[in-house]
């Protein structure tokens, strides 16, 4: 089992590398640079190449990738070709303030979901199943941005409980970023649960048609030590692959949420280095998202190690 | 209901709604046990045996209600109670032994936890029950029961989870004990073991069973009354011993006729169930098929010196899964490869049919066609000569192709212009409307006849038949065996019968090789395997099987039932368990003793010692 996850981690490093490799390519490939971006439409030829030969962007591609991975790999990200502060600190605390956000809706959103599709499941075909899957449905089916626009109409505007966006900027401290996570919170939870509940749902829908469970009834168990016991560890076994995708997804996709309440975090910002071609930038938020997949699909797996006996224990030769 | 009354069952009617109409699956069933009986529940798939047993627990399938009567156990109308005394009688008065443990135990708990669950008695912390649960394993004679107590269901063999579930089963001291076809899926030997460890326990414990089993044998060995049901209906009940010697209503007499001896040669007849439906009785007589062996024909399979190794790398003291295996199939002719789970017989089949690459030796078709290479680089004239039908007809059937269209597919593949499907139809006994149907719209028997079809189409020389009627009711078993002797005879076909069921292959078989641990211990033609000299695993599998009117108790009894998860490095295979065992056995390989002509056995014993007295399994 060790040496399993040694390859798996081994694995995720190179998946990290190709997608380091992916991003560089397809933003060399783009019209326009840093350069161009800073000076504007009318800059003249001679500004842009000063300003291209001091940013270092007159060496060739190649020789500009590897001196960056050479200072990834001691920690070194560079410094943003915009305002040449440190990349690190900048995208650390980016990162920071989409953490607190994803914490709350991972926390919210798991729970909930597990739970209503674990109702769900069991209610199968009757009212709370009928509300709870037509509610995913929906949750599914409306795009993000409508659902954070219409929780900011009514929690900010009819009933203004939440500030609608954060006017703090880059630089907000925890206290003043608090009262301001949980409408964007609310707007994950609700695109996060759908994929889960429903999985859910249907994982113990089909462990409810197991002998199993029909055995442990028969036995005369009560139905809350039916469902702990034997219906919820074999139903959240499929779940997890789910969940784990579903988290990644939210440290790596939130930015549409966080631009329109303008939160500070890692979606925000990579929409800036996008838009200045910021590669220093860009490349490290790739690097953390693609570290975030393949850490939470590890954890996963793990998770489903402790879950699963039969991968903890596999049937010996006696 | 009085005292001694464990079971009684009133006017008891079970249906469910299908499209607006009531579907009766149980009709007016009335019955009565009393306590340390044990019922026997008999009849084909569809006949409600296992949802009347189902309801013994307050259990019935979703969808399905009690339209009328009522069924009382210890004295409690089962339906009437609410749900907390409901669980009060599962959890005191009745408990159920599932037909496959394997799926019936939760797969996430540990052994202990599951039978901890059963363990009521108040006052008891974990120490006691912990006590208990190993004293219950050790009951049911589970090897190690201290160390299975932390163990994981998917790290038991299956007749140790059918154990294991017994022995959850019985931990409340239930007074009444419902098995669900407790042994249907295990092997010979473990079954018979299983079925004394459950004697036992009913005599220890003073508890009645309800048994229900489509196996007349198991029924004639553990019940003391039993009831017939056909279609819904109880047709005829009883005295086991009575019902079962002197059969009065017309089905009963066909079930009992149906059923292939292991003493008795020959096909058994077919049930005729339009006879039955007319209520006209059985003339009492019970008309085997004998079917001849052919001879002196060539043969369409040579395997010599076969080996199939699975390890990936040698493991000392043990060997390869399969290993030197020779044997014939002749043109006509139908050998059967018999043996337990384990024994290899599947993986001999999958080699030959090119699934499963092999170490060592050859495999040669008529005309000296090598079978060496896997199936996707045999040419087609290969491709067509092997063909194979499976057991489960239900799920090698693409459902969504009609049967026109599965036995159309060899025709096209193979450009063969001379047969028509409506031509393989007719050969199977089908009617050619069936052409248009799909698998999910035709019967068990039906479906498996399909299945023939589709592999004769081809035009094959020999024919891969994996257990193809265990998945069967015996009334139609016998018509299944009987096209497969049709088939051989006809159109000279070689048939490799892979079967568990010695009584099926002593009804078709020409010719038996016995495998175990992957390796031939005997072979020869049917009588003289099933003759007085056999090998002493021969033996162990002849003594093991349960018929319909043995003298039960004669049997041997608490036999080992422990295969070793893998074969020996040295010696012959079977020397772990061999009550002739001697020093040599571990060392060097079993010469061949040559019985008779083409009837040899594997063994370092005299060939006088190998006759059933020496080799009572006391």
């Amino acid at each position: 089992m060790i040496s399993l996850f040694a390859k798996r981690v081994g694995w995720s490093l190179v998946t990290v590398l190709l997608s380091t490799i992916l991003v560089f390519t397809a933003i060399q490939s783009l019209p326009g640079d840093a350069a161009t971006q800073i000076l504007g439409q009318n800059a003249t030829p001679e500004a842009v190449a000063t300003l291209r030969s001091q940013l270092g962007l007159d060496e060739p591609a190649i020789s500009r990738f590897f001196s960056w991975l050479g200072g990834a790999f001691t920690g070194d990200f560079g410094t943003s070709l915009l305002d040449g502060k440190s990349v690190g600190a900048e995208v650390g605390r980016a990162l920071l303030n989409t953490s607190l956000l994803a914490a709350v809706t991972i926390l919210v959103g798991i729970t909930l979901s597990v739970v209503l599709g674990l109702l769900a499941g069991l209610f199968r075909d009757k009212w709370p199943d009928a509300t709870i899957s037509t509610l995913a449905l929906v949750g599914m089916s409306v795009p993000e941005f409508v659902v954070a626009t219409v929780l900011v109409l009514l929690f900010s505007i009819y009933i203004p409980i939440f500030p609608a966006v954060v006017v703090a900027g880059q630089d907000a401290s925890l206290a003043e970023l608090l009262p301001s996570i949980w409408l964007p919170a609310a707007a994950l939870v609700c695109a996060l649960s759908a994929y889960i509940i429903r999985m859910m749902r249907t994982s113990v829908i089909d462990v409810l048609d197991s002998d199993f469970v029909l055995t442990a009834r028969l036995k005369g168990n009560s139905t809350s030590r039916l469902v702990f016991k034997h219906i919820l560890p074999s139903a959240m076994l499929p779940t997890l692959n789910v969940i784990a995708m579903n988290i990644a997804w939210l440290i790596g996709g939130v930015v549409v949420v966080e631009s329109i309440f303008n939160y500070p975090g890692i979606g925000t910002l990579m929409i800036r280095s996008v838009q200045t071609r910021d590669l220093p930038t860009i490349l490290m938020i790739t690097v953390l998202s693609a570290l975030t997949y393949v850490l939470c699909n590890l954890l996963a797996d793990l998770a489903a190690h402790l879950l699963n006996p039969r991968l903890r224990f596999p049937r010996s030769a006696k | 209901m009085s005292d001694a009354t464990i079971v009684s069952v009133n006017n008891l009617s079970v249906s469910y709604t299908s499209g607006g109409l009531k579907v009766d699956v149980l009709k007016d069933i009335s019955l009565r046990l009393e306590r340390g009986r044990t019922l026997g529940l008999v009849g084909e798939s569809g006949s409600g045996k296992s949802t009347l047993a189902s309801t013994f627990l307050g259990a019935l399938r979703s969808g399905s209600f009690i339209s009328k009567g009522t069924v009382e156990v210890a004295g409690q109308d089962v339906f009437a109670l609410p749900a907390p005394a409901l669980r009060q009688l599962r959890r005191n008065d009745v408990a159920l032994v599932p037909q496959n443990a394997g799926s019936a135990l939760t797969p996430t708990m540990r052994i202990m936890d599951q039978i901890a669950e059963s363990l009521h008695t108040p006052g008891m912390d974990r120490a006691a029950k912990r006590a208990r649960a190993e004293e219950l394993l050790r009951l049911v004679r589970l090897p190690n029961p201290a160390q299975a107590l932390g163990k994981y269901p998917h790290q038991f063999s299956g007749g140790q989870q059918q154990r294991i579930g017994i022995a959850m089963a019985v931990a409340a001291n239930p007074a009444l004990l419902v098995l669900d076809e407790p042994t249907t899926g295990l092997d010979v030997v473990t079954q018979a073991a299983i079925l004394d460890v459950l004697a036992d326990l009913q005599q220890t414990l003073n508890m009645s069973m309800v048994l229900v089993s489509h196996d007349l044998g198991v029924i004639d060995k553990m019940c003391t009354d039993i009831a017939v049901l056909r279609e819904g209906r109880i047709v005829e009940s009883g005295a086991t011993r009575r019902v079962l010697a002197q059969p009065q209503h017309p089905y009963t007499q066909g079930l009992v006729y149906s059923v292939p001896r292991v003493d008795v040669p020959g096909i058994p007849p077919s049930m005729d169930t339009a006879a039955i439906d007319a209520g006209i009785q059985s003339t009492g007589e019970r008309e085997v098929y004998v079917r001849t062996a052919p001879s002196g024909t060539p043969p369409v399979l040579q395997v010599r010196d076969l080996s199939i190794d699975y390890r990936r790398r040698p493991v000392p003291g043990t060997g390869p899964t399969v290993q030197g295996v020779s044997f014939d199939v002749n043109a006509s002719e139908i050998v059967a490869l018999v043996g337990e789970s384990g024994s290899g017989k599947s993986t001999i089949a999958n080699a030959i049919a090119g699934l499963q690459r092999t170490e060592a030796g050859t495999m040669v078709l008529a005309g000296g066609a090598d079978l060496a290479r896997t199936v996707s680089a045999r040419p087609k004239g290969i491709r067509q000569a092997v063909q194979l039908i499976f057991q489960n007809a239900d799920t090698s059937l693409n459902p969504r192709k009609t049967v026109h269209a599965a036995i159309a597919r060899p025709l096209q593949l193979f450009g063969i212009k001379k047969t028509t499907v409506a031509q393989s139809l007719a050969e199977v006994d089908l009617p050619l409307g069936f052409a248009q149907r799909l698998p999910g719209q035709l019967s068990g028997g039906q479906r498996q006849r399909v299945g023939i079809a589709r592999a004769i189409a081809a035009g094959p020389s020999l024919v891969l038949a994996d257990e193809i009627v265990s998945a069967l009711d015996v009334s139609v078993q016998s018509s299944i065996l009987r096209l497969m002797d049709t088939m051989s005879r006809d159109k000279g076909i070689g048939f490799l019968f892979i079967t568990h069921d010695l009584a099926v292959v002593r009804a078709v078989a020409d010719r038996v090789v016995v495998l175990y641990l992957g390796r031939v211990v005997e072979e020869g033609t049917v009588e003289a395997i099933f003759s007085e000299t056999s090998h002493p695993y021969t033996r162990l599998l002849l003594d093991s099987v349960i018929e319909l009117g043995d003298d039960h108790d004669a049997k041997p009894r608490n036999v080992k039932d422990e295969i070793p998860a893998a074969p020996p490095e040295f010696g012959c295979p079977y020397a772990s368990r061999c009550p002739l065992v001697r020093d040599v056995c571990r060392t060097k390989a079993p010469p061949a003793i040559r019985v008779s002509e083409g009837h040899q056995i594997m063994c370092h014993a005299d060939a006088s010692e190998l006759s059933p007295s020496t080799l009572a399994h006391s």
